[in-house]
């Protein structure tokens, strides 16, 4: 009988083989600052930024006469808008012997995933921001039964018209129609910036059109999803929610729509971003330790809250 | 140089009430002192407590004196069934385990029946409600409670809608990270002299000076005369925060609400809808709605308004400024013997970070 030399006689002396490539790291798109107006309070600028809006003059209509005489004054007036500047961080120890031993070049790793960190953070704290502090609208023409309702057409119709109403401007251009099956203009529209959970339930929205539909494709965003009416929705699955606030305890679904200039994001001079690399040297007497991380100061705030606006939805299903 | 652990210490002086001590950086752990208990010889009186991450909430070691106050002994906050140390980080506000509901009262205040109750001032979710879906889904600040048996939701006036007998509530940890934040109006009251209270459903974050703005969304269908009120700006000249309901009961409208510089007069009552004209909230019938609201503008650049107190807004304030109140700390909880003490006790503490936190009993590094 003739023996077989198989590999448990003759053992790999590597069992391994790491692959070229490291594996993607999930990554959320970040939509919320995208349409934010971006302001930098200067260093030594104290701890709060301030913003002034002059209220709209009333209009004059009544003839003067002709007896020369003057109208009552008018008194102007004006509303400060304030924001307090915070300041974040984040960082990450690594013994040397990590860095000497593992294949993959863990501090270029690192780097890359604290960059991420940084521009997630600014983004979610973009998001609470416009939770907490704008207005709010359900959906209630849906027959879903809940209480908001999943959004249809009029409640979207309703959420762009109050920010017409309110004059506020819309932030994309429209896309005209062009010749190809299947396409259609896009309107100019206000953006939204919504949930990966609400993807589908937008879809079923009476007048919905797929950024596959758009007739020029060089305009679309990578994070958008569609349109409706006046209305652009961005997604990502770092999106809005709020927990067991349906009227049965389901999530509602919050969708941020803005105008131009509806929020700001006010970033410190010299500050907005700093990626901060320590070597070993300074970590102790052996040096041991790198040290890297970034920190970060700025502060977001709503401009103008009659050009933003939270739709709150439920799912269709 | 060492880059952790980074200890932080203090004192206060005990209210005998909870206390929260903020630690920015986080925290690995902390030691409590009791000053006071220490220079004393009360029997069974806790003096040294002692947490580290990786015990359960509101535990921690309890070194106090026996019976006798002869010597000390060491115990656990969860062995002497009381309060201990809880780690909170207040930008992670995820809601807690849902609690049935029995009854919500139909009257001012509401009375929601359960057999797990919140304490007065933690900020409640309810949902389901059978009979008063008008306000499912909404935040209350809790304003009064009978342990185990209920507790009362004091910001708003359900008289004359239809009490509920099934439902549920979760306590939301934290009020908002940015403030100040938005609050669901309840009633509105117009008030002499070109002034009107409105009373909001949490606690709120306005001060006198802020320009706020008045939401109604869905019309006069559901806000009757009130919907003029959509849309409308407004100075804040006064402002109560009370929501301490056995202080003003029965009356919602003097609990947590803010006095406006604005004329509502000529809008009639608030208390008039339903069918029956006679309810203080939309009823069941106009849901699904979208409940009004109030959010921040900004600041009032105007000193010649006049507050309600007889001063000028200062314009210069920066009350209104936007701003993360966000922040990671510790819960003492109060008593004997637990970390915050009793009233009047000097307490000192000490907390800081690990440069490494083994987890398991056989630390491979």
């Amino acid at each position: 009988m003739a023996n077989i030399t198989t590999s448990s006689n003759l053992p790999p002396a590597i069992l391994q083989s790491c692959a070229d490539r490291l594996l993607s790291v999930p990554y959320p798109n970040l939509i919320h600052n995208f349409a934010a107006y971006k302001q930098t309070m200067r260093a030594q600028g104290g701890t709060t930024y301030r913003m002034t809006r002059y209220q709209r003059l009333p209009t004059a209509l009544t003839p003067l006469g002709n007896l020369g005489i003057d109208p009552a004054p008018i008194l102007p007036t004006k509303v400060d808008i304030d924001a307090k500047m915070s300041f974040y961080g984040q960082v990450i120890l690594v013994n040397e012997q990590t860095v000497l031993q593992n294949q993959e070049g863990v501090l270029t790793v690192l780097a890359e995933l604290l960059g991420m960190s940084l521009r997630e953070t600014e983004d979610v704290l973009t998001r609470n921001m416009l939770a907490a502090t704008s207005t709010v609208i359900n959906c209630v023409g849906g027959a879903n039964g809940l209480m908001p309702t999943e959004p249809t057409l009029n409640d979207v119709s309703v959420a762009t018209q109050t920010l017409i109403s309110n004059n506020a401007s819309t932030i994309s251009e429209i896309i005209p129609g062009e010749l190809r099956f299947g396409s259609s203009p896009v309107k100019n529209a206000f953006f939204g910036m919504a949930s990966t959970d609400m993807s589908s339930t937008y879809q079923q929205v009476e007048g919905f059109v797929n950024v596959s539909q758009y007739p020029n494709q060089d305009r679309v965003l990578p994070t958008e999803w569609g349109t409706i009416q006046n209305l652009r929705i961005l997604i990502s699955s770092i999106g809005s929610s709020t927990p067991f606030a349906a009227s049965n305890g389901s999530t509602v679904y919050n969708t941020f729509i803005t105008g131009m200039e509806g929020y700001s994001i006010i970033e410190q001079d010299r500050f907005s971003a700093k990626f901060i690399y320590r070597p070993a040297i300074y970590s102790g007497a052996l040096a041991q330790n790198v040290s890297l991380g970034w920190k970060a100061g700025m502060v977001p705030r709503i401009t103008n809250d009659q050009w933003v606006l939270n739709l709150r939805a439920t799912q269709s299903f | 140089m060492a880059i952790i652990p980074q200890p932080l210490q203090g004192s206060f002086i005990s209210t005998g009430a909870a206390t929260t001590i903020r630690l920015d950086g986080g925290v690995d752990w902390m030691e409590v002192y009791n000053f006071t208990e220490a220079t004393a010889a009360n029997g069974s009186h806790g003096v040294r407590y002692y947490w580290q991450r990786g015990m359960a909430d509101n535990n921690g070691f309890v070194e106090l004196r026996n019976a006798g106050a002869t010597a000390d002994l060491l115990s656990t906050s969860a062995t002497l069934a009381v309060n201990g140390f809880t780690y909170i980080d207040t930008s992670l506000n995820t809601p807690s385990a849902p609690f049935a509901i029995t009854g919500v009262s139909a009257a001012n205040p509401p009375v929601v029946l359960s057999a797990t109750t919140p304490n007065v001032g933690d900020r409640v979710r309810i949902y389901g409600l059978n009979n008063q879906p008008q306000i499912n889904g909404m935040d209350f600040t809790v304003t009064a409670v009978n342990p185990g048996v209920s507790f009362t939701i004091g910001t708003i006036d359900l008289l004359n809608s239809v009490a509920s007998t099934a439902g549920f509530w979760r306590k939301i940890p934290y009020y908002p990270m940015f403030s100040p934040y938005n609050d669901r109006i309840t009633y509105v009251l117009s008030l002499p002299n070109g002034l009107t209270r409105v009373s909001l459903a949490i606690t709120h974050p306005y001060t006198i000076g802020q320009t706020v703005r008045l939401n109604f969304p869905g019309g006069t269908p559901v806000w009757g005369a009130f919907a003029a009120l959509d849309g409308i700006q407004a100075s804040v000249v006064g402002i109560n925060t009370n929501t301490n309901r056995a202080a003003t009961e029965p009356n919602p409208a003097a609990l947590n609400n803010i006095t406006l510089l604005l004329d509502t007069s000529a809008l009639g009552n608030w208390n008039v809808f339903g069918a029956g004209g006679n309810q203080v909230y939309p009823p069941a019938s106009v849901v699904p709605f979208s409940p009004a609201a109030i959010v921040p503008v900004g600041e009032t650049a105007d000193n010649t308004i006049i507050d309600i107190n007889g001063n000028p807004l200062n314009s210069n304030l920066l009350d209104d400024a936007m701003k993360n109140v966000s922040f990671i700390g510790m819960s003492l909880g109060a008593g004997i013997t637990s970390p915050a003490g009793s009233s009047g006790d000097v307490i000192f503490w000490k907390a800081g970070t690990a440069y490494y936190n083994f987890v398991g009993n056989n630390p491979n590094y």
